[in-house]
């Protein structure tokens, strides 16, 4: 009626997919690409661990123990005379996967459950948000070394443990955020063209929700590896002599008086990675915020 | 450039007298400003209304009045002078003086402009105690009786009682209350009835008409709703695409408007006896700022566009008579084309 | 339905098919709904906002019906239940001579092929995550009436239907101006060729010009496919433009009905007659010479409705017998009916002894 109808003509960059948008949001602010850099960074450590890592992790060599850093070693060595770089850089490997598992085992746990609980509310809502609050009600740590009390200590029990304490945090913000998006037009819009319960709320639902959710999955990476290293620390979580940087710490606090220096490599490595994850989580809210007021 | 007459020969005071006003939005040099060469009057006791589609500087222009621009707005041309006081350049605690209580204020939402853990009579009260440096006891009594003035029933148990305790409606004339309580000579509303239902749209203009009677206020009335216009305004300034197109009385601008965008804007109006017809068009959408033409800035939109005349240089404002002007190069074939087109 | 036999049931107007030549393709019967509220005592009655009563309303093909209400009178509700986004508590609604008051899983997606709806707020209606080309053909998705491969045909086929530029369809609803949202939402409404549309405030949201396209496009689409329109809008003036019949609402009734002109410029029930009065017209020197009727008060709270009449409270002609009895439904002529005690022939002989 009054728009042209010319031949088509390119799309502007508004044709690129929201989810690619948002990156390179996040990479355009100097704080988004330095963590992003160190997070892949650290991804890429640990897929190639055998090829950087100088030595082998598990190599003892008891009359090297306790060396300063030096050419050959260049973090210096541990109680049992192995390389410490070797062994930091192996540990990426628990670093980049207990997060991402006792993270994804929260969402998959919470995400469903805080969406329907958001979309159908009623009695399906009560008893779900009754179960969350039990386990809310529980400090998390005493949670969680409950959890790996009962099921063995290991790093693979204290991935479950993690995920399970995260669950219903999570559920809690997807069920907040859906509330909230039930409310919108599209959403009576998707009922009312026929569209079924499942298709309105992993259709319509979860991609509205991602935002709030993406800001707390990037944050609950950072606390579940601080978490991973808090239950290797008091020996729950990795067993040797596989390294963790929580357990790596651990060994080098035990011996603090006789190698001070030895607690620098894991400390700083585990500081540095979950500050990145932070900073990631921080930005990503400034971001996603940013295109729900623009 | 403005219509009225100074000040002395009307014997009428100038409440408000924008002149020249241009907007730019901060960091764009070389682009067309926001609002350009925007000019006009409020004289006490009148109405202007100050219509024109979203986009066209209409809101933007009632902020820069109040001192109330978003930091990234600037005015760059032109003065706002208010009740005769030079408010552009102004400190910011001189125009915070102002409002409230030379300049009363009111906006569309009422729920979001009153404070929802004060008390009504508290909110009244609080600009007579800024202001005229009221007691509480004395300002609270003078709350009280504004609440009466604005018909709201038992105003004085209404003074204790919070902001979702009252319906839209009467919520709306408690803002009007704090809006007049330092009895300001100027009263800007900004959609001040497009929230509200037409039953208590048509009570509160009602109520702003009374007490413009009583306090001898000017009004600027900005608003969408011609109808509102028609019933309200003693003067119209149309707004496009941040230019004024047209001023005139409003009898006048509604019996013949003469430049094509009030035209249109007219016509596009459902009105009895064309029912189930298509109603008139303006093909296309106001340009957004930034994407300003050169020349005219209706021109893609105009039937009455001519290429040698209109796509160039800027259009000067030009009598239709004396009180009445149209930014448009070509006012007589406007005027004399058929009401609706 | 002639007028002596008008006021066989009180307080219920009849399906309105007089005045159209055409029975109604999709009617209402005596819907109502009341959504609880909490009251503060802790042992009180449960209370409940009635928010819609005993509506009945019918619209036959290519014709429109318009739903004229302030805030707080149900039409909104009255959408809603129309369209089954919410379950009536009472009353009946007939799709083309089929019940379809209570439907399985499976009947009620065929009901939705049939009434379609078009929400209020095209800024909220459409989902931000999902381009103006998902939007318009997810029903054929959801109803598998095309493959994915045909999508992007038929969405550019459904752009064309509302005149909204092709280039646009990959386009998130906020990179687009209101009224081409306004298009898409059309577009997805009428993508499953329905035969109702229910229009919730189309143009409430849109600026002066974009509405008048808007109307005109429904004027249009209409035209072309003989759609049944229910129109439900606080502004008179664009369901005047567009109605055939049109039905005023008041706290949750229908109080007064009939054919749009005569609705319009002889309003009988008082509240029509008040709320005309209030609608600016356009025109300064008709608009002011008119006199406004004024009414009391504000309008009630939904949970607690005056007895007998609803409107008594701020009619200004009000009777004390309007606290007694509730209005029956009267025929003025010529399918114009009113749920008024003024219009009620039996009272004046009843009053007068």
């Amino acid at each position: 009626m009054t728009t042209s109808h010319s031949m088509p003509v390119p799309l502007p960059a508004s044709r690129r997919r929201p989810g690619l948008r948002v990156l390179r949001q996040i990479v355009r602010r100097p704080a988004g690409a330095i963590s992003l850099c160190l997070l892949v960074g650290l991804v890429f450590v640990a897929v190639f661990a055998p090829l950087i890592a100088p030595y082998d992790p598990y190599d003892q060599s008891l009359r090297d123990q306790f060396q300063g850093p030096s050419s050959e070693h260049w973090l210096g060595t541990d109680d049992f005379g192995r390389d410490v770089l070797s062994r930091l850089i192996y540990a990426t490997r628990i670093v980049v996967i207990a997060p991402v598992v006792a993270v994804g085992l929260a969402v998959l746990v919470g995400l469903p459950s805080g969406l329907f609980a958001g979309y159908l509310r009623g009695r399906v809502d009560a008893v779900l948000s009754r179960i969350a609050d039990a386990l809310l009600s529980i400090p998390a740590i005493v949670a969680a070394i409950a959890i790996v009390a009962v099921l063995g200590p290991g790093i693979g029990t204290t991935m479950i443990a993690i995920g399970l304490v995260f669950a219903p945090r999570l559920f809690r913000i997807v069920r907040g955020a859906t509330l909230s998006v039930v409310e919108e037009g599209y959403i009576d819009a998707a009922q009312s063209i026929g569209a079924s319960t499942n298709r309105v709320v992993w259709v319509h639902c979860l991609p509205n929700v991602l935002a709030p959710l993406l800001v707390q999955i990037t944050l609950m990476m950072g606390f579940a590896l601080l978490a991973e290293a808090g239950l290797s620390f008091l020996g729950l979580g990795v067993q040797l002599p596989q390294a963790s940087w929580g357990s790596m710490l651990k060994a080098a606090a035990d011996q603090q008086f006789r190698a001070p220096y030895a607690v620098i490599p894991s400390g700083v490595c585990l500081t540095l990675t979950i500050l990145a994850f932070n900073t990631l989580g921080d930005v990503v809210r400034d971001v996603t915020g940013d295109r729900k007021t623009s | 450039m403005t219509l009225s007459d100074p000040v002395s020969k009307t014997g009428i005071e100038t409440v408000l007298s924008v002149e020249g006003l241009r907007l730019d939005l901060l960091g764009s040099p070389g682009q067309p400003g926001l609002v350009d060469d925007v000019s006009f009057e409020v004289r006490a006791g009148e109405t202007v209304a100050l219509i024109g589609e979203s986009g066209c500087g209409k809101s933007i222009t009632a902020l820069a009045i109040l001192g109330l621009l978003p930091a990234v707005v600037a005015v760059s041309a032109g003065t706002v002078l208010i009740a005769g006081e030079k408010t552009t350049g102004a400190k910011a605690r001189r125009l915070a003086a102002l409002r409230g209580s030379s300049v009363g204020t009111v906006f569309q939402d009422p729920m979001s402009s009153l404070n929802p853990t004060m008390t009504i009579g508290a909110q009244i009260a609080e600009s007579r105690q800024l202001h005229l440096k009221e007691s509480r006891k004395v300002a609270t009594e003078k709350a009280i009786e504004l609440l009466e003035l604005v018909g709201i029933p038992n105003p004085r148990s209404r003074a204790a009682a919070y902001p979702f305790e009252l319906s839209g409606g009467m919520q709306q004339r408690a803002l009007i209350a704090a809006a007049v309580a330092c009895e300001p000579q100027l009263l800007i509303a900004d959609e001040p009835t497009t929230a509200l239902d037409v039953t208590v749209q048509a009570e509160i203009l009602e109520l702003l008409k009374s007490i413009q009677e009583r306090n001898g206020m000017g009004v600027l009335l900005v608003t969408h709703d011609l109808g509102v216009v028609a019933g309200v305004a003693d003067r119209v300034v149309v707004m496009y695409a941040g230019e004024t197109v047209e001023q005139a009385q409003t009898e006048d601008l509604f019996a013949s408007p003469a430049h094509p965008y009030t035209r249109a804007l007219l016509s596009s109006v459902p009105q009895t006896g064309k029912r189930l017809k298509p109603l008139p068009i303006v093909p296309g959408r106001v340009p957004p700022a930034g994407a300003f033409p050169q020349g005219c800035r209706f021109q893609d939109r105009c039937s009455y566009m001519v290429p040698s005349l209109c796509l160039d240089g800027t259009i000067p404002v030009a009598q239709v008579h004396p009180h009445h002007e149209s930014r448009c190069l070509r006012i007589d074939e406007v005027v004399r084309s058929e009401r609706t087109p | 339905m002639t007028s002596n036999e008008a006021s066989v049931v009180p307080g219920r107007l009849e399906v309105a098919s007089e005045g159209t030549n055409a029975d109604p393709v999709f009617s209402a019967d005596g819907l109502s709904k009341a959504f609880p509220v909490r009251s503060n005592t802790v042992l009180g009655r449960r209370r409940f906002v009635h928010a819609v009563d005993s509506v009945s309303l019918g619209v036959a093909e290519g014709q429109t019906v318009g739903v004229v209400g302030e805030s707080g009178s149900g039409k909104s509700t009255l959408g809603r239940l129309m369209t089954k986004l919410l379950a009536a508590d009472e009353g009946k609604l007939t799709l083309g001579g089929r019940d379809v008051t209570r439907l399985q899983r499976a009947e009620l997606r065929d009901f939705r092929r049939g009434v379609q709806m078009i929400h209020q707020n095209p800024y909220g209606s459409l989902d931000p995550t999902k381009t103006a080309a998902h939007a318009m053909t997810e029903p054929l998705l959801v109803h598998r009436l095309a493959g994915r491969k045909a999508l992007p045909a038929r969405a550019e086929e459904l752009a064309e239907r509302v005149a909204l530029d092709p280039r646009l369809v990959h386009r998130l609803p906020e990179q687009m101006s209101g009224g081409q949202r306004q298009r898409v939402a059309i577009a997805r409404s009428l993508s499953l060729s329905p035969k109702v549309l229910v229009a919730d405030e189309p143009t409430s949201a849109l600026d002066l010009s974009t509405r008048s396209e808007i109307l005109n496009l429904l004027l249009q689409l209409q035209e072309e496919q003989g759609l049944a329109l229910v129109l439900i809008s606080h502004d008179f003036a664009t369901v005047r433009h567009l109605s055939h019949q049109i039905a005023v609402m008041y706290l949750g009734r229908i109080v007064e009905r009939g054919p749009a002109a005569s609705v319009a410029e002889n309003p009988k029930h008082p509240y029509t007659q008040a709320l005309l009065s209030a609608v600016p017209v356009a025109d300064p020197i008709v608009q002011r010479s008119r006199q406004r009727i004024v009414l009391d008060g504000e309008i009630p709270s939904p949970d607690d409705v005056p007895t007998g009449c609803r409107f008594r409270t701020r009619c200004p002609v009000a009777m004390p017998e309007c606290a007694r009895l509730d209005p029956p439904v009267v025929d003025v002529g010529g399918g114009h009916q009113v749920a008024c005690l003024l219009h009620e022939p039996a009272l004046s002989t009843t009053a007068s002894n």
